[in-house]
């Protein structure tokens, strides 16, 4: 039961005319700025803003998972078509179990997805002509993985290997010459059948779906090799501290992640805000004190609070200004913590958190 | 009633009749025999069914410390240890004891006494076939226990490979003179058996039995986990077991069906059964009381002359969780007697949010401690005991106090009973001497608790007033008993009529009656027949019921909920059950002049129970089978009667009338492949093979009673509640001692959460009514010191502490979206300080800052 | 030179193993003086920022003790903390740190004994293991 689309524009033409129709009152995606300098998250209301909606798009400058927690769309009526990347979706899952996204009223839209590109790069390729959005409408064209197409890949993106969305409500298969928007809920079929006139038909994806695997099974190798190359670089205490020697403690990487969720951060809060006999304490005992102090604790403690649920969609390392590789870090590590109860961050909305719970008979071994 | 109570034996059934009595305001007298209290708690780390400890859930208030601490510490309770009683005389309204300590000798004028003395485990040198008392690697199963927890607790290996329980040793044994069953024995080999199966996989278990007694609530599962895991069960009956020199192995020598076996092991341990001991047998003889252990009921009552009550395993050998019901309620039958004073302590009214000047004192210390605490604070008071405690605080206008003392969890209880000498509760930090980072501990306290915000303390006034859902025998009981002690009951029974199932047995009609008559005429109990329980809302204190008649509806607001809904007789397991000629057991009662008028019948039990679609044994049926064949036979001898059984369970004092039963002539025959039962023409025809010896019997019996067990009324309870059932009956709290209580605010009782006798239904009903009253009769209910709180700029409604919080005492507010406590249901566990990331939600005393704070002065230089 | 003497934090549950380690001190059961005791009132309390923050500032090793599980005084406490605990413990695998310097016991109150044994086993392991690593190192 899907919508066939021979060209991207009629995506946004679907979009423009349902918006018109009121079959929602806004969109939230990636619109170009005004002088088209690069693309940005935005939210809409207007029809005519769509046609600076870029649906493809190679750029992943805000976590939207962490955008719309942070806005909940709870106290009004709006509701919203949100179009955004397989990792932000899983993000969404996360927090609709955090209770921080009430899923009611949005709709989700998401595509399989070739990858993208850091922000300041993106920028840089539109300022000098290169057109990166057309660069990567072909490779999906041409079923080639854009991730390894380009000079300068994101690395979460490289070692992605759930490019495709599953729980979100519609799904753009993106790849190929002909696209498809497949609905994979009940609400995206209500709404594929509420938008469109013609009718809706039965494709068979054996083709599509042989040709993606191929894509996702080079992910998947290619995560294992670089999972491989960090157990070997990070698998020691002053490795890990060598890493995060550059640390600035910005907070970027916190602020960013959609799986913190947390309106104020501990380490923002009156209880890391020592007092000055705290410090001659430290000094009399270890003499050297890194300032500003508990760096080390920071990312401990953020691993403690959300590997089990990191999505791997790498806005760590974006938002980083000292090139800290939290990628590695935090998605190796997390795929870890997650192995241990079995269960996969936004892989389902019935699956409950791993802190959330509890088994009587389990983890003997401890 | 100033009198105190005196209860002789500080075993399970003993602290657990003392707990009770003392919150109810009644002073208590513990006389022990051995020199701790707790009788074999401290030996008995680990109890089935769950293989964990649990007494600790005994105590009527919880979280609580273990028995023998928290009797040492209630501020209601005196104990003498090393006690030799001498004489007990039995007054009119008081009874006089005499007993004589190492030191002293003294009377205590009681108003009642409990003898909850227990049992000794049966000497194994009276069976020195079996190599009691002879061989070292012969043991009694009580020290086998300990010899196996040392070993488990220094994680050193068990020096055998194969061991062999035996079990019945000294129980169900006439030439030792114990003709009972001791009805724990089976239970705990199979205890230590899994024990020794998760520590020691390698080892090979096997154990001896006659028949497995495992009836109690889901026992069952119990014993099928231990043949899952690969502990090996014979049927068979031991008669020596020999050393050989040679090897230094042990021979066990059996019989089984008639042939003899022999197996090697390198350790035997004797299932001990349980023994009377001599102080206890001289004073029933003191007290002129005679009890034949060759009886089915040696003593009638517990009440064994006025104001004199047996409990516990005196009464009857019993396991644990039975034991602690008991006590209970004999302290129940005890505190009936008069309404029970509410205790409500009026909590201080502080002026400042947060404890400015606080002070130090040393309390109660020897010098050379006070010595070293006054070297870093010199400013630190030294105090004799309590009153010189308060005095100085008030002297010095103190509004917190850091105390600094021995043998923590009495002063606890002293500070306590003072109401905190007038301080707000999380103004007083107890800190125990013995502690190697005492300064740093000092350190850390001044600082959290200069930390800690205060608030007033507010109450809960509880309306005083409970729903017994179901008219029921166990509805009944309770309602009687919670009116007499001064609990408002608002009672509730579907049907027409009030009584139950028994109403309509003629044996019981007398008992049910007198209930009735007593809840028709009290004042404090409404009820409402041909009425349903529609919708419950709210929490413990304030519980909002709606119930339904076909005239009216009802909103109700009550305390504390007490399911009594009870159980049916299971009908209709097997297609061939007609009602006629074969019937399940409930119906005997009624027909049995019509069945005495015929030459064969057959009782076929564990119908449709015991199997692995119902792992459940419904406990009352052996017995119940054999006294009605031993009935049958008296009245017609020429009667056939055959009884077709997996395991014979009469436990206690009914091994006696199995025993009977074979002298009268009852054929007993014993299968594990389920009898062929077929009619034709009105002929029943029953074909069975015994077990062991593959003998075919062809019966053909004129009537077949099939005792097929109960179904539990829990279907509408369960959705109506959240609640969880296993096999049908209610899971309670905790599956040992606090098997009353399933959530907070909710009981059950009675038939809906463990099949019982009738005898046993009212002590358990006289049980949780007595745990209900002592929580309602409250009145008031105040928090503790370490309670959670949110901060709520930081709160962002994600709901990870209130799917942490054990109690829900968590919540969110629907209007603000952030999560709240509910300062009285909450135990202070901090749980959900822990799941906050932010710390959103903080644990009193126990904040993060404070705690990093703590951790850093810990680590020192 | 002086053998290195562990320095261990322990986080007690205040109802099973804090009155298991009293019931071991005042039956004289001696246990070594390495460990500095933290009174929680239940394992489940045991924030993992605490143990984190013992580990970086130079605790050798730290122990939390709860009650065995099942017999939870606030019924599930210990089981949350057998969660988080796997999750740090996990954590600290992977980033090349001793994992093993982290010690969940169930430890009953009449279990003194056992307490004792615990403190002396672990004090024994951390001599073997040797010197938390970023014991001195302020560069963290």
């Amino acid at each position: 039961m899907t919508i066939v689309i021979q060209n991207v524009s009629e995506i946004k033409d679907l979009i423009k005319k349902s918006l018109e129709n009121k079959l929602y009152d806004a969109v939230l995606g990636l619109f170009w700025d005004n002088n088209n300098n690069t693309v940005h998250l935005a939210i809409t209301s207007e029809p005519k803003n769509i046609d600076k909606l870029e649906i493809l798009c190679p750029s992943m400058p805000v976590q939207a998972a962490r955008v719309i927690s942070n806005i909940k769309f709870t106290e009004t009526d709006l509701r919203v078509l949100c179009i955004v990347k397989p990792c932000e979706m899983r993000a969404v899952v996360e927090l609709v179990k955090l209770k921080q996204i009430i899923p009611d009223k949005l709709i989700f839209m998401s595509m399989d997805c070739g990858g993208a590109l850091e922000p300041e790069i993106f920028k840089k390729l539109v300022e000098d002509g290169k057109a990166p959005v057309s660069i990567y409408l072909k490779a999906y064209d041409n079923f080639i993985d854009f991730s390894y197409e380009t000079e300068h890949p994101r690395f979460a993106c490289k070692i992605c290997d759930k490019c495709i969305p599953k729980l979100s409500d519609l799904r753009i298969r993106s790849y190929g010459k002909t696209k498809y928007i497949e609905p994979l809920t009940e609400k995206g079929k209500k709404f594929l059948m509420d938008v469109t006139e013609s009718t809706l038909e039965q494709i068979n994806f054996e083709f599509y779906d042989r040709e993606i695997n191929k894509l996702v099974k080079n992910r998947v190798e290619i995560r294992n090799k670089e999972r491989e190359i960090f157990k070997k670089e990070v698998s020691s205490i002053d490795a890990f501290t060598k890493e995060l020697s550059a640390c600035i403690r910005c907070h970027n990487c916190m602020v960013n992640c959609p799986a913190d969720y947390c309106k104020e951060c501990i380490f923002r809060s009156p209880v890391f805000d020592h007092p000055s006999e705290n410090y001659s304490l430290w000094l009399e005992r270890k003499g050297y004190v890194r300032l500003p102090s508990d760096t080390l604790l920071f990312h401990l403690t953020r691993l403690n609070h959300m590997s089990t649920s990191c999505v791997s969609c790498g806005m760590c390392e974006t938002s980083c200004p000292v090139g800290i590789r939290l990628t590695r870090i935090f998605s190796f590590i997390g795929e870890e913590t997650q192995k241990i109860f079995n269960y996969e961050s936004g892989r389902s909305f019935d699956e409950e958190l791993p802190v959330a719970t509890f088994r009587e008979k389990e983890l003997d071994k401890i | 009633m100033d009198n105190p109570v005196v209860v002789i034996g500080a075993g399970f059934a003993g602290l657990a009749c003392a707990f009770h009595i003392a919150e109810g305001g009644v002073p208590v007298i513990i006389l022990e025999k051995k020199e701790k209290l707790g009788g074999y708690f401290p030996e008995l780390k680990r109890q089935f069914p769950t293989n964990t400890c649990g007494v600790c859930f005994m105590h009527p208030e919880y979280p609580a410390y273990c028995p023998y601490i928290e009797a040492e510490r209630h501020p209601n309770i005196t104990s003498f240890t090393n006690v030799n009683i001498e004489n007990i005389e039995v007054f009119d309204e008081k009874v006089i004891v005499s007993f004589k300590t190492p030191n002293s000798f003294k009377q205590i004028e009681a108003q009642s006494v409990v003898i909850a003395t227990g049992y000794e485990p049966f000497d194994i040198s009276k069976k020195p076939e079996l190599g009691g008392g002879i061989y070292e690697n012969v043991y009694a199963a009580l020290s086998f226990e300990n010899f196996l927890y040392d070993l488990m607790a220094e994680g050193k290996e068990l020096p055998y490979k194969k061991i062999a329980y035996v079990q019945c040793v000294g129980s169900r044994d006439l030439k030792v003179r114990k003709p009972y069953c001791s009805s724990f024995c089976c239970m705990y080999a199979i205890k230590q058996a899994l024990l020794i199966k998760d520590f020691y996989p390698d080892v090979d278990v096997k154990i001896f039995f006659m028949d497995i007694r495992a009836f109690g609530k889901e026992y069952e599962r119990y014993f099928r986990e231990a043949i899952n895991k690969g502990i090996n069960f014979v049927r068979s009956a031991v008669a020596t077991v020999r050393k050989r020199p040679s090897t230094g192995k042990l021979e066990v020598l059996y019989t089984k069906n008639g042939n003899v076996f022999e197996d090697t092991f390198d350790a035997v341990v004797l299932s001990q059964g349980a023994s009377f001991d001599e102080q206890m047998v001289n004073l029933m003889k003191k007290l002129n009381i005679n009890f034949d252990i060759y009886s089915s009921q040696p003593f009638d009552n517990r009440e064994i002359k006025k104001n004199v009550y047996i409990t516990g395993a005196l009464f009857e050998p019993m396991d644990i969780p039975d034991s602690v019901i008991d006590g209970i309620s004999t302290a129940s039958l005890i505190l009936s007697r008069y309404v029970i004073k509410p205790s409500i302590q009026e909590p201080s009214k502080i002026k400042q949010q947060k404890a400015t000047k606080i002070g130090i004192f040393s309390y109660d210390l020897d010098y050379s401690t006070d010595d070293t605490l006054r070297q870093y604070f010199p400013e630190a008071i030294k105090v004799k005991d309590s009153s010189e405690l308060g005095f100085a605080i008030k002297e010095h206008g103190f509004d917190g106090a850091i105390i600094v003392t021995n043998d923590i969890r009495k002063k606890e209880s002293i500070i306590k009973s003072n109401n905190y000498f007038g301080l707000h509760i999380n103004s007083v930090a107890l800190i125990p001497s013995n502690n190697n980072a005492l300064i740093e501990e000092i350190k850390s306290a001044q600082l959290r608790m200069k930390q800690v915000q205060r608030v007033n303390i507010h109450y809960k006034k509880l309306n005083n007033r409970v729903c017994i859902v179901g008219g029921g025998l166990a509805g009944l009981v309770s309602a009687k008993q919670l009116s007499k002690i001064g609990v408002n009951i608002v009672l509730i029974e579907k049907d027409e009529q009030l009584g139950g199932r028994l109403k309509d047995l003629p044996s019981r009609q007398e008992l049910v009656k007198s209930y009735i008559e007593f809840v028709k005429n009290a004042e404090n109990i409404e009820t409402f027949t041909k009425t349903e329980l529609k919708s419950v809302q709210g929490r413990f204190g304030e519980y909002l019921i709606e119930i339904e008649s076909d005239e009216e509806k009802r909103k109700l607001k009550v305390d504390v909920i007490l399911i009594a809904t009870g159980a049916q007789p299971r009908k209709n397991v097997y297609s061939y059950e007609d009602g006629k000629k074969i019937f399940t057991f409930f119906d005997f009662e009624k027909r049995i002049e019509e069945i005495i008028n015929s030459n064969c019948i057959v009782f076929i039990q564990c119908a449709g129970s015991r199997t692995d679609d119902n792992p459940i044994c419904y406990r009352v049926c052996c017995k119940k089978a054999i006294l009605n064949a031993i009935e049958l036979k008296r009245k017609k001898p020429s009667l056939q009667i055959f009884i077709l059984h997996k395991d014979v369970r009469t436990y206690g004092y009914s091994e006696n009338i199995y025993r009977e039963a074979r002298a009268l002539g009852v054929h007993f025959i014993r299968f594990s492949s389920e009898p062929e039962v077929s009619k034709n023409n009105n002929i029943i025809n029953i074909k069975i093979i015994e077990e062991g010896t593959g003998t075919l019997f062809d019966l053909k019996p004129d009537y077949v009673i099939l005792s097929t067990g109960v179904n539990p009324n829990t279907d509408d309870i369960k959705k109506l509640f959240d609640l969880n059932t296993v096999d049908g009956f209610l899971t309670p709290y905790n599956k040992k001692t606090g098997i009353l209580e399933i959530k907070n605010g909710i009981y059950a009782t009675g038939l809906c959460l463990t099949p019982l006798y009738t005898d046993d239904v009212i002590k358990q009903a006289e049980a949780v009514s007595i745990r209900i009253a002592l929580k309602v009769l409250k009145r008031v209910f105040t928090v503790r010191f370490n309670t959670a709180f949110v901060n709520k700029k930081y709160c962002c409604g994600c709901e990870l502490c209130v799917k942490a919080c054990p109690v829900s005492a968590r919540y969110i507010d629907i209007d603000e979206k952030i999560a709240k406590v509910d300062d009285v249901l909450c135990e202070g566990c901090g749980t959900c300080a822990m799941v906050c990331a932010n710390k959103a939600s903080q644990h009193k005393f126990y904040e993060h800052k404070g705690m990093l704070k703590t951790i850093d002065l810990m680590l020192g230089t | 030179m002086s053998e290195f003497e562990p320095k261990i934090i322990g986080f007690l549950c205040n109802w099973c193993t804090y009155t298991g380690a009293d019931l071991a001190g005042t039956a004289r059961i001696q246990y070594p003086p390495n460990i500095r005791v933290i009174r929680m009132m239940c394992s489940g309390g045991v924030d993992m920022v605490y143990v984190m923050k013992a580990l970086l500032e130079g605790a050798d090793g730290v122990l939390i003790g709860g009650c065995h599980p099942g017999d939870c005084h606030y019924q599930s406490g210990n089981f949350k903390a057998r969660r988080r605990v796997a999750i740090l413990k996990k954590i600290l695998q992977q980033l090349g740190f001793n994992e093993d310097r982290v010690w969940l016991r169930w430890i009953s109150a009449s279990e003194g004994k056992k307490f004792a044994n615990t403190v002396t086993e672990m004090v024994e392991h951390l001599k073997k293991l040797g010197p938390n690593p970023l014991k001195l190192n302020g560069n963290i």
